[in-house]
């Protein structure tokens, strides 16, 4: 499972000559990316399924308030004693906040079709989670030049 | 892992259920605000216009 791991281990314990406190610090970071990563995963199945529902109700939260504030708007901008300035502005910023919430919403459609597959599929998480390890030795490798950035 | 049942389409529905109305209210709303100053602002300059040629005054 850790084969991409394993191998870059072995390669800075034997062909880079590490002493055994370098190692040992090596080894530290690599199996804390892989246990954040199994937290990470854990938690979000976890929390999936409470967290989906949550975040749609506070988008159509957001729909509601920003509808209110509208209506709003209308009322004020169709009385003729207040600043027509001020309205202008304020009308843009509500229309940026309108097309930021249609594409927030397009966008977690997405997202969330996704979350509620894989909270459907947690062996497939579990596949995709170790297919992400062993893409993180990347990481890892990274942090480890880091570490002991006199590695040729 | 069981999923809550909750409506997905929530969010979207929501969105294109209520703030179009809203939103093209005050974008309407505006536009007449905005046409109405404007010949606000018209009349009042030909009504300018006008007493400059019958007094002869230059605008300076």
């Amino acid at each position: 499972m850790y084969a991409t791991v394993s191998e870059y281990r072995t390669r800075l314990a034997l062909a880079r000559g590490l002493s055994d406190d370098q190692r040992a610090k090596a080894e530290q970071a690599i199996r804390q990316a892989e246990a954040d990563d199994l937290r990470a995963g854990t938690i979000m199945l976890e929390g999936t399924s409470a967290s989906l529902a949550a975040r749609d109700e506070e988008m159509a939260n957001e729909t509601h308030l920003l509808a209110d504030a509208f209506s709003a708007l209308t009322a004020a901008i169709e009385r003729p004693d207040t600043d027509l300035g001020v309205l202008r502005d304020a009308y843009q910023e509500f229309d940026s906040r309108a097309r930021a919430l249609g594409a927030q919403i397009t966008s977690w459609s997405v997202t969330a079709a996704r979350l509620r597959e894989q909270a459907a599929n947690p062996a497939q998480v579990a596949e995709d989670l170790r297919a992400k390890w062993a893409a993180k030795s990347v990481t890892n490798r990274e942090q480890i030049l880091h570490l002991f950035p006199d590695l040729p | 892992m069981p999923v809550r049942t909750h409506d997905p389409d929530l969010p979207r529905r929501r969105y294109e259920q209520k703030l179009p109305a809203a939103w093209k209210a005050a974008r309407d709303a505006l536009a007449k605000r905005e046409e109405a100053e404007a010949v606000v602002a018209r009349r009042k300059a030909e009504a300018d216009a006008a007493l400059m040629a019958k007094y002869g005054m230059r605008d300076n």
